[in-house]
């Protein structure tokens, strides 16, 4: 894209930048740690070193991804196979990818990473920045920098809490029970935030349509591809009754 | 905790986890890679696929959104009935569907707590928290 407005960011613009974006990722923050923790537990429990948990949050980097990872270890599977396993599990990021295109495309050198960092979460709070909003910056490379600074934070957060769950969990047995609900009502807050930013009518259709999708899809389909299911099949269907009407401006609205 | 039996050895963890982690961050790129070149060597489809790609940058977030919601929440439903409809297999049906609902009660009131909250207050943490929080607490005195 272009950076013809790319003037040099100051250093009250980066510590603006990096407060703005601490605050935003908060409630990823609770939520990080508890199911970051959750793995850590998992992983020493399978019978690992607490390092290899640290690890996998580096380098792989995706909650569902190493939830799975942690069970495909467990029953010793081959390189092949966890390969596809974790091709089927992590489709669904590829939606996400083509709805941050123009955004990441923007954000110059920070793009490889933003792309490599795209989690459920980190997607779901970046795709809800509102363009609008100065607090968040106002040339692409604040832009940029701010999603770099989200996206960086979260990923924090997960090495932490993998290593928080690795090292506490063990040795402090609390009930931890329930915390994990964090992120449910995470995913409760965004969705209302989306309702509330563009309140159409074809969105509102659009959101009805996923719920029931979704629904159906944990009902009838097996739980490692409802999410993937769910998705392609929501976005193709919205398309097909909602993708007209949207193109053509104002006939969707009474 | 190292006597557990691990059928791939800790080198092997190591080599499965980079490979993994290549799968996962190739799932993330193929759009980056795939749509690389639209606009710029295509000029006659150019206003083709930036409708295209508008349409799903308005419309895929809410459903994104939507759809991780409700999967997440239908998913620990299910699994509360799956769990309760083999635990409790010998019982009535009727007893069992009290068992289901009573165990469901958790997840539909924090759910419907978070949303309202959040409806109401328009604040991420509070209704984050309270959500949460009141999930804990149901399951613990249920």
């Amino acid at each position: 894209m272009n950076f013809q407005k790319s003037a040099k960011i100051g250093h009250r613009n980066i510590n603006q930048l990096f407060a703005a974006a601490f605050k935003y990722s908060i409630p990823v923050l609770l939520g990080y740690l508890a199911i970051g923790m959750a793995f850590g537990l998992m992983i020493v429990d399978a019978g690992y070193p607490w390092y290899l948990g640290v690890f996998m949050s580096i380098v792989m980097y995706a909650g569902a991804g190493q939830y799975a990872a942690v069970g495909l270890l467990a029953s010793g599977v081959g390189l092949l196979q966890a390969c596809v396993v974790q091709l089927v599990l992590n489709a669904r990021h590829i939606a996400y990818g083509i709805t941050m295109l123009n955004r990441y495309n923007a954000s110059g050198k920070y793009k490889t990473y933003l792309i490599f960092a795209m989690t459920d979460e980190t997607f779901a709070l970046l795709s809800s920045v509102d363009k609008n909003d100065t607090k968040y910056g106002t040339t692409d490379v604040q832009r940029g920098l701010f999603f770099f600074y989200v996206s960086l934070l979260d990923h924090i957060y997960w090495i932490a809490g993998s290593l928080l769950g690795a090292f506490v969990g063990t040795v402090v047995p609390l009930n931890y029970e329930g915390v994990g609900f964090a992120l449910c009502a995470l995913f409760i807050v965004l969705m209302i935030e989306q309702l509330k930013k563009s309140n159409t009518n074809g969105v509102r259709k659009a959101m009805i349509i996923s719920v029931l999708v979704s629904t159906l899809s944990v009902i009838f389909i097996p739980s490692r591809f409802s999410l993937l299911c769910a998705l392609s099949i929501s976005l193709s269907v919205v398309q097909i009754i909602c993708g007209k009407s949207m193109q053509v401006k104002g006939s969707n609205n009474e | 905790m190292n006597k557990v039996n691990i059928p791939v050895s800790l080198k092997d963890a190591f080599v499965l986890s980079i490979a993994m982690g290549a799968v996962i961050f190739i799932c993330r790129a193929i759009p980056f890679i795939f749509f690389r070149n639209t606009g710029s060597k295509k000029l006659q489809t150019k206003s083709n696929s930036e409708t295209i790609i508008g349409f799903v940058e308005i419309i895929a977030p809410p459903v994104a959104m939507t759809v991780l919601t409700f999967n997440e929440i239908s998913s620990r439903l299910v699994g509360i009935f799956q769990s309760v409809n083999t635990k409790f297999a010998h019982l009535p049906q009727l007893q069992i569907a009290g068992i289901v609902l009573l165990d469901a009660i958790p997840v539909a009131a924090a759910s419907a707590v978070t949303a309202i909250l959040h409806l109401w207050k328009r604040n991420s943490l509070l209704s984050i928290f309270c959500g949460t929080a009141l999930f804990m607490l149901l399951g613990r005195v249920l």
